[in-house]
């Protein structure tokens, strides 16, 4: 009776055991992920460094207008990419957790750390299409609205990266937590443009590009894959989505 | 009396420079001789002042900077591709609709009398550099290959050598490059054949041993290494065209007011500099080639 008692009461302990350690490593997560924030934050200081130090200093130079828009161009791409690939690399993840049955409490298999570094990424995205943009209408038209009304109307190049630059600046905006907690459930939805931000940069990047690099191929099909992988998810869950209202009523009958 | 005498005199001695002409090729004499005959066009420096000594880009940028693509698409990497190139045995040929097909090697090409021109190279990309290009007008050539009536237009074809072009090697452009001009725009003062620049024979990044520089058309029209020259009677499609004709017009005139979808054409990068610049209706010739248009057809030709 004793032992049983006591086995009893070491197996009510278990969960409390496993929570403590739970608790302890998503203490070390928050940890680590502040401090991998602030590499992020200063990794993606480091190209606007690199192409403002290039503006100022660099005589070797030929074209530089044409280097500072490309650099910053496949910087705010590359960025924005990384971005792109974290809630799909979360769900790898976690579908990798769930059929290898790690031993790991649920809170890390979300691997929710990741989402907080996908908000630091979209800020440098913006951070270099800020920088892409301001180069382009200094550099290029002056300062001139008129200059800029015209491209827009007749380069759809121009239009292209415009839509996109527009897009990224309203999720720019909205993603403190102070606009995070006004904007309620329509926060989501405005997130969920960050779809045409895709659209609109391959279509930059084609219709802008002369003769197309390898590099040009990397970000594109790699925007594709994961846009794909979006809309995958999307359908499966609307198809989910209906089978579950399907058995409902169903069930009511 | 005397005005129809003079008439009759220069066309004599017109019709003597053919004579002229004829005899040179047949004792396989150099051309030079005939284009330093009287009747014929003298080059003459800077007819249209319009870019002065002092705007000249420096030469370490125009000669480290430009399309080539028979080389490379890169515009920084022409040089170093380029650096080993060889054209020991180039000829020009001229023929086609012509009643006197002419082949020039280099020795002849370089004993016709020079002149120097400062034109502003207009890139379709956006870019642009003064140069002072060293040559010869067209029309002297072509007036020495006697153009049929029936002759409309120039095409210009460029070298193909894959072994010495690894650029040819891949199909990013039907080779050889081909190019053309409309005869009228062929025989334009300012139309020039150069083989040297910056008093310097023409770096091999920059189109040697011979290339076309045509001021008031985009870059792409100013075809490098030139084979051979062929009139024709029909409107004739150039690489460019044929790659991409929404974007690479035939008439390729620099006009601001024809937007490209990649780049504004609107304004332009002075190389060395970092800002841009406003872009000169026909690069700032305007007055010198628009009697060659139709002037409400001007903003049509692209």
């Amino acid at each position: 009776m004793g032992t049983s008692n006591k086995s009893n009461r070491c197996m009510n302990l278990m969960p409390l055991i496993h929570s403590f350690s739970e608790m302890h490593l998503l203490q070390k997560c928050n940890r680590l992920r502040k401090r991998n924030d602030l590499l992020l934050f200063t990794a993606m200081l480091l190209p606007a460094a690199y192409l403002i130090s290039i503006y100022l200093f660099d005589n070797s130079q030929i074209n530089i207008f044409e280097t500072l828009m490309t650099q910053s161009g496949n910087w705010a791409l590359i960025f924005y990419i990384l971005a792109y690939t974290i809630s799909p690399f979360q769900r790898l993840i976690i579908a990798i957790a769930k059929s290898q049955k790690w031993l790991l409490g649920k809170r890390l298999t979300d691997w929710n750390f990741l989402l907080t570094h996908r908000r630091t990424l979209g800020l440098a995205s913006f951070h270099l299409c800020a920088w892409h943009f301001l180069f382009y209408f200094y550099l290029e038209l002056d300062f001139l609205l008129d200059e800029l009304l015209y491209e827009l109307t007749h380069r759809i190049a121009i239009t292209a990266g415009m839509v996109a630059f527009i897009v990224i600046a309203i999720l720019f905006f909205t993603s403190f937590k102070w606009a995070k907690r006004r904007l309620g459930r329509n926060w989501q939805r405005i997130h969920n443009t960050t779809h045409i931000i895709v659209l609109a940069a391959i279509l930059h990047v084609v219709w802008m590009t002369k003769l197309l690099q390898w590099y040009h191929y990397i970000y594109i099909f790699s925007l594709l894959l994961l846009l794909i992988e979006r809309i995958y998810q999307f359908s499966r869950g609307r198809n989910h989505r209906f089978f579950e209202r399907q058995r409902r009523r169903r069930k009511y009958r | 009396m005397e005005a129809p005498n003079n008439k009759k005199t220069s066309l004599r001695d017109y019709q003597n420079r053919r004579h002229f002409i004829k005899g040179a090729i047949a004792l396989g004499m150099l051309p030079s001789e005939i284009f330093a005959s009287p009747a014929s066009n003298v080059c003459t420096n800077n007819v249209h002042g319009i870019w002065t000594p002092e705007q000249v880009t420096p030469f370490k940028y125009t000669s480290n900077y430009n399309n080539y693509y028979e080389f490379t698409s890169n515009k920084k990497m022409v040089r170093h591709v380029a650096k080993d190139f060889e054209y020991n045995n180039w000829q020009l040929s001229i023929d086609g609709l012509v009643n006197n097909p002419l082949t020039l090697d280099q020795k002849a090409i370089s004993d016709i009398p020079q002149c120097e021109r400062i034109y502003k190279l207009r890139c379709v990309e956006g870019w642009s550099a003064v140069i002072p290009w060293q040559g010869f007008e067209l029309n002297q050539l072509i007036e020495a290959a006697r153009p049929q009536k029936s002759a409309k237009y120039v095409v210009f074809t460029s070298l193909y050598d894959p072994k010495q072009m690894p650029g040819q090697r891949s199909n990013i452009l039907p080779w050889p490059y081909t190019e053309a001009l409309r005869l009228d725009e062929a025989m334009h003062s300012l139309t020039i054949l150069a083989n040297g620049m910056y008093s310097k024979p023409l770096p091999n990044q920059n189109g040697a041993p011979l290339r076309l520089v045509v001021p008031w058309k985009y870059g792409y029209k100013s075809i490098k290494s030139i084979v051979r020259i062929t009139l024709v009677d029909k409107q004739p499609i150039s690489s460019w065209s044929q790659v991409a004709p929404s974007e690479y017009g035939f008439y390729a005139n620099v006009n601001p007011n024809i937007a490209h979808p990649r780049w504004s054409q609107r304004r332009e990068l002075p190389l060395g500099e970092t800002k841009k610049i406003r872009t000169k209706m026909f690069n700032g010739y305007f007055e010198q080639v628009k009697s060659l248009y139709e002037f409400d057809a001007i903003d049509t030709l692209f």
